[in-house]
């Protein structure tokens, strides 16, 4: 620990350190200061002089996320001098501010809107021409409305000191400023879609989200992303409908600070696309309790083992570990192919494609790739695979086809009806969840333990994969029989 | 990131100083490598290198910002900032002759803005703000020369004038024009045309490909600047000169308050410029 | 405005010759030869590695010498403010970026006698235990640039400019920078940002650049005009310059003078003399027998003086303070009673609207409306309520932002209302408007006044008419 300061805000007494400012402390300290240019991950910039606030002995407020900490020093957040200050920044922001509240997705969680509303004057005053200035495309994702712009730099120090391209920077000077890329440029890389979500006002929109619903009209869930294996903290923004509109990033120190990638962001379109209803046989429409007897029947074969995936939480995990000791099948594990790790100034996108590697580690002690290679090097035929998949996207590693390939049955648990379901030999699949439709617990690369809950109802008639193995397990040691014959030899 | 082809790796930012600087002519090239021994980092040598590349390209283009900023090894996007943050960089925008009139308080006392500028629109068709069609001349208004007891005071690119006005200035025009082959006949009753300052941005209904389509592209239903069948591949379109600002707003009819061109605009600006 | 102070004792007149500008209407007079035929850097090479550096901060705070840019702090002060010890390299950086609009004569000490410049940059240089000042000048200074190059280049040759400067082992660079047509980069973190290579944006005060500068290292930042006395000073003593002047405003300064007299241009006279005898005496008073109208004495930025108020008035910090103005630069401007004073307040919001940086709200937006009011009132079509709002918006602006120069923009506007009121509201009543701009403004008059009362909620006339948009 450095060294500590005792400081007074708003009459109460505090011990914090000494490197600080005064906006750290009172938000560390439950004292809501507003600010907009102010973020806890980015550097300190002072422009937009809403945080003001005032220090017993200056003459005049001061910005407390600019202000060092000195000892014994008395600052407050309310009284009219801080007021008054707040109500004039507050007017200035408004004045060339665009009246787009009705068709801004910013409005709702609009930083403008709720100071304005709290601190602000009740009409305006300013009867000139407003400023206009350019909306544009600045990447894929991300769409840029000067206008509404208050020049808070927050998106320009972000290309700065996380992404690291160092894409946006301010143009021209005074009131027409703006932020612009240089011609040619765009901004596309993989953490764009975080500058929408630092941006306070509407100027920087997510193309993905333009128009698509008012902020009142979703709630939210908070869950963990399960692209990777950063396990970034996220919040699900569903409509009444139970749809996802959004996908956006929780604060975790530990974890990802306030950031996310864009493909974390986006990967929610499988949920809807393409899933795997109802159970199969052969390709046929099942009833559950039909395919888990037939499932179980054919468990029994010889040369049956399950496999298990990185993907699969640790709930999942434990239930296929009860299983296959219950009924002696050898357990193995995969992983969705990775990649390298992209690394950024201020963050990290792991290459490992699987949320849970670490979790499988310490449940199982198995080595995803270990294990595949060597069910896939050694010879002969399988008997019956128990695959629990649950993996969105990618085709199936050729490894993995080898193996399926040489088995005599396939009981696939998967959410999706693609190429694996097609082309991967399978004779019963039973349809389980995405990771936003069930809870999961998920460690990740650096062994930290994350519970994701469920954030919707399931769109399909799929069962979390653990109630399947469970439901599996019991089926077979009560010795359930299905009418369908097990083909042998 | 830029848009490069993904088979050609990046170059290493000493590998692009190294090709920026062949870019530049011996002399300046010589002037950058004298220039490096005396500043603490690459970064603080912006200003000089910027008037370095404002005079081997002379004017700040895009390519000369590239340069700059692939010598001291900066973002471009920085140098893009800096370049239009600063008024006295010339750029693509301005004439080959680029007059600056100094329009601030004790210039413009008595008139002496006015009839500088008048001048120069007598002679040449342009008001403030504007460039003469075939871009060899262009006339603004800028802020105080310090020079502030002989008004009006008149810069033209890298000559300084003072008490400009009268016979004196319409004299040194004529200069101008001889040098450049012209007459006052080639620009009478030719307007100027307003200066387009803006930065190239990719307007805002511009889709990706594969990009949801939400209603953006709705949103502005004519683009004159897109012609049939772009709007897929990530280039930029490239804006012609002359066209008028355009968004919602403006095509509403309101137009947007440029205080700076009042006259270009329309407004007339009777006592001081 | 409360009572004004009686002006300072006028101190018994020591006979003033111009220092600074003593020779710079001798041909050749930038040359290293003409300088050094008149014993220039002479003063360098005696105490440059020799003397004790802190006994040359000492000297200089001792002769009272403030600063010339336009804040007016003691310079020996700022000088002993530098950090010391945090092994950091110290920087000086010599802010030639003449720009407040009535001030040219940096310009004059540029162009006419470079040396004097960098002779004084290496004594300071020395005092403060630096090794590069770096001399920012606008990019507007051509000549001046090429001039002060060249100079800085004779010196280098002979060995009185870079490594081992007068074979004394200690390096001084000597570096010019040439900015862009910014104002805001005279402001001192301004141009700091400048040279660092970006946009002149100023910093957040604190730090100040004494503690955490250029490079984030301990800085001083001084007028090229302060730079120019060092050499002076350190040649001649503390209590030679204090013969002249003030006790709080020692010495002497480069006035320049503009505006409707007979005789305008650069004047370096003593400080303490009185306004009515700098117009008159020097400037030979209005021209073509105008009576002035108000006279601006620090450059733009300084709030406006009346006639009553010149006559009072002497040419120092605390005289001009206690009016209420500022000496800042010394730009004095006279205005005579057939200038517009709306316009010219129009004219100078504009200035400031134009060089507004845009980094922090305050700035950003009040000088764009203030210069939107002003252009409407100065136009004709100025509503009751306006000079409130006006008044207002000053107010809402300064002691605010990062750098002052809201404070700039806010203090012309806010003396022209205290004491030249009656021209505006002149300009709301004139019947010489044209008839639309009248109709269109007696709409308002009655609902614009209570537009601007608080927590009233607009009324339906209000509505439709517009007025109670943001």
């Amino acid at each position: 620990m450095g060294k500590e300061v005792n400081i007074k805000i708003d009459g109460r007494d505090l011990t914090v350190p000494a490197e600080w400012t005064v906006i750290k402390a009172a938000h560390e300290n439950g004292i809501e200061i507003p600010h907009y240019c102010y973020h806890e991950d980015l550097s300190i910039a002072g422009n937009c002089r809403i945080c003001m606030v005032g220090v017993k002995g200056a003459p005049r407020p001061v910005v407390a996320c600019a202000q060092p900490l000195t000892e014994g020093m008395e600052v407050t957040t309310t009284g009219e001098a801080v007021e008054e200050a707040r109500k004039g920044v507050m007017e200035f922001l408004l004045i060339n501010h665009p009246l787009d509240c009705p068709e801004c997705d910013q409005a709702g969680e609009c930083k403008l809107q709720d100071y304005s509303y709290d601190f602000g004057r009740d009409h305006g005053r300013f009867h000139e021409e407003k400023v206009v200035k350019s909306k544009a495309t600045f990447g894929p994702h991300v769409k840029y409305w000067g206008s509404r712009c208050i020049v808070c730099t927050r998106c320009v120090r972000f290309t700065n000191e996380v992404s690291g391209e160092n894409e946006l920077n301010v143009i021209y000077r005074g009131d027409r400023s703006e932020i612009a890329l240089f011609p040619g440029q765009v901004l596309d890389n993989p953490l764009s879609m975080n500058v929408v979500d630092i941006c306070p006002v509407g100027a920087l929109v997510s193309s993905d989200f333009l128009f698509q619903s008012r902020v009142w009209h979703l709630h939210s869930k908070d869950s963990v992303c399960g692209e990777c294996a950063v396990g970034c903290n996220t919040r699900i923004d569903l409509d009444a409908k139970e749809k996802i509109k959004r996908i956006v990033p929780r604060q975790n120190d530990a974890v990802n600070k306030s950031w996310m990638c864009d493909h974390g962001r986006l990967s929610f379109d499988y949920v809807y696309d393409k899933r795997l209803h109802k159970p199969k046989i052969d390709g046929k429409d099942a009833v559950y309790k039909e395919a888990v007897a037939h499932a179980a029947d054919l468990l029994r074969l010889p040369g049956s083992l399950a496999l298990v995936s990185a993907w699969s939480s640790q709930e999942t995990l434990a239930a296929a570990k009860t299983a296959s000791e219950a009924l002696g099948l050898p357990l193995h594990a995969y992983a969705k192919p990775s990649s390298q790790d992209q690394v950024f100034p201020g963050f990290t996108i792991a290459g490992d494609k699987n949320p849970n590697r670490s979790g499988l580690k310490t449940a199982l002690g198995l080595d995803p790739d270990e294990s595949l290679a060597s069910l896939a090097s050694k010879d002969g035929a399988l008997g019956t695979v128990l695959l629990v998949h649950g993996i969105p996207g990618s085709e199936a590693s050729p490894q993995l086809k080898q193996v399926l390939a040489r088995s005599e049955n396939v009981i696939l648990l998967d959410f999706g009806d693609g190429d694996l379901l097609r082309n991967g030999n399978v004779t019963v699949a039973l349809p389980t969840l995405t990771i936003y439709e069930q809870s999961g617990t998920y460690a990740n690369r650096d062994g930290i333990v994350q519970k994701a809950e469920a954030a919707m109802e399931p769109v399909t008639y799929g069962r979390p994969a653990a109630e399947i193995l469970r439901d599996l397990n019991k089926a077979a040691m009560q010795g359930a029989t299905s009418k369908i014959a097990v083909s042998q030899g | 990131m830029t848009s490069a082809s993904p088979t050609i790796a990046p170059l290493s930012p000493e590998a692009k100083a190294q090709a920026a600087l062949a870019r530049l002519s011996q002399a300046r090239k010589d002037q950058f490598l004298e220039m490096l021994g005396e500043y603490p980092n690459k970064r603080s040598m912006l200003m000089m290198v910027l008037r370095l590349v404002e005079e081997e390209f002379s004017c700040i283009t895009d390519e000369a910002m590239q340069v700059a900023a692939d010598l001291t090894e900066m973002p471009v996007a920085h140098v893009q900032g800096m370049v239009t943050f600063y008024t006295h960089f010339k750029r693509s925008f301005h004439g080959k002759h680029r007059f600056m009139v100094c329009a601030t308080l004790m210039c413009a006392l008595d008139g002496n803005t006015d009839a500088a500028l008048k001048t120069i629109a007598d002679k040449l068709g342009i008001k403030a703000g504007e460039i003469t069609a075939d871009g060899l001349f262009s006339c603004e208004k800028v802020e105080c020369l310090a020079d502030c007891d002989r008004p009006p005071v008149v810069q033209k690119d890298f000559e300084h004038f003072c008490s400009m006005k009268g016979q004196v200035l319409a004299d040194y025009v004529d200069g101008l024009l001889r040098q450049e082959g012209k007459t006052e006949a080639d620009y009478r009753g030719k307007p100027g045309v307003v200066m387009d300052t803006r930065v190239e941005v990719m307007p805002s209904h511009f889709t990706f490909t594969g990009e949801r389509d939400n209603g953006a592209r709705r949103f502005d239903d004519k683009d004159p600047y897109l012609k049939e069948g772009q709007g897929e591949s990530v280039t930029r379109i490239p804006r012609p000169l002359h066209t008028p600002f355009s968004s919602p707003v403006a095509d509403s009819g309101l137009k947007p308050f440029n205080p700076h061109t009042a006259e270009a605009n329309g407004k007339a600006d009777k006592h001081h410029g | 405005m409360a009572d004004t102070p009686a002006p300072t004792e006028p101190k018994p007149i020591v006979p003033f010759k111009p220092v600074i500008l003593a020779h710079i209407h001798e041909d050749g007079s930038h040359t290293l030869d003409h300088y050094e035929a008149r014993g220039g850097y002479a003063v360098a090479r005696e105490h440059v590695g020799t003397t004790d550096p802190a006994s040359l901060v000492k000297l200089v705070d001792d002769s009272g010498l403030r600063g010339r840019g336009g804040a007016g702090f003691p310079t020996g002060k700022k000088w002993s403010f530098l950090a010391k010890g945090t092994g950091k390299p110290a920087y000086l950086a010599i802010n030639g970026d003449e720009s407040e609009p009535g001030t040219f004569k940096d310009r004059h000490i540029l162009e006419r006698d470079p040396h004097q410049l960098i002779e004084g940059a290496l004594i300071t240089c020395w005092a403060i235990q630096s090794h590069q000042a770096f001399i920012y000048l606008r990019g507007e200074f051509i000549l001046g640039y090429e001039r002060l190059d060249k100079a800085v280049r004779e010196a280098k040759a002979k060995g009185y400019v870079g490594a081992n400067a007068f074979g004394k082992g200690f390096d001084i660079t000597v570096t010019v920078i040439r900015g862009a047509g910014a104002y805001i980069c005279g402001e001192e973190t301004g141009m700091l940002s400048s040279i660092e290579g970006g946009r002149g944006y100023p910093k957040i005060k604190p730090p100040f650049p004494a503690i955490s500068g250029l490079f984030k290292c301990p800085t001083i930042v001084n007028n090229v005009e302060t730079i120019a006395n060092v050499t002076h000073i350190v040649k001649n003593g503390a209590a030679w310059h204090r013969q002249w002047g003030t006790e709080k405003s020692p010495g002497y300064k480069i006035f320049c003078l503009s505006g409707q007299v007979n005789k305008p241009g650069v004047y370096e006279v003593p400080l303490g003399i009185t306004m009515d005898s700098f117009i008159n005496d020097y400037g030979g008073g209005l021209r073509d027998g105008k009576k002035m109208k108000a006279v601006i004495p620090g450059g733009l930025s300084a709030p406006v003086l009346t006639p009553d108020m010149v006559a009072k008035c002497t040419m120092d910090y605390e005289s001009l303070a206690g009016l209420g103005s500022m000496l800042g630069s010394g730009g004095v401007t006279v205005l005579n009673e057939d200038v517009d004073l709306v316009d010219s307040i129009f004219n100078t919001m504009r200035f400031y609207h134009h060089e507004s940086c845009g980094q922090c709200t305050p700035c950003r937006e009040g000088t764009g409306w203030l210069e939107k009011l002003a252009h409407r009132i100065a136009h004709g079509h100025g509503r009751q309520g306006d000079l409130d709002l006006l008044g207002d918006v000053c107010k809402n602006m300064r002691g605010r932002t990062i750098c002052v120069l809201a404070d700039a923009a806010a203090m012309p506007m806010q003396s022209y209302l205290q004491h030249f009121r009656g021209e505006f509201e002149k300009k709301l009543h004139d019947p010489g408007l044209d008839e639309k701009a009248r109709t269109f403004r007696d709409e308002f008059t009655a609902t614009a006044k209570q537009a601007t009362r608080e927590h009233k909620a607009p009324s339906v006339l209000e509505v439709g008419l517009g007025m109670d948009r943001t």
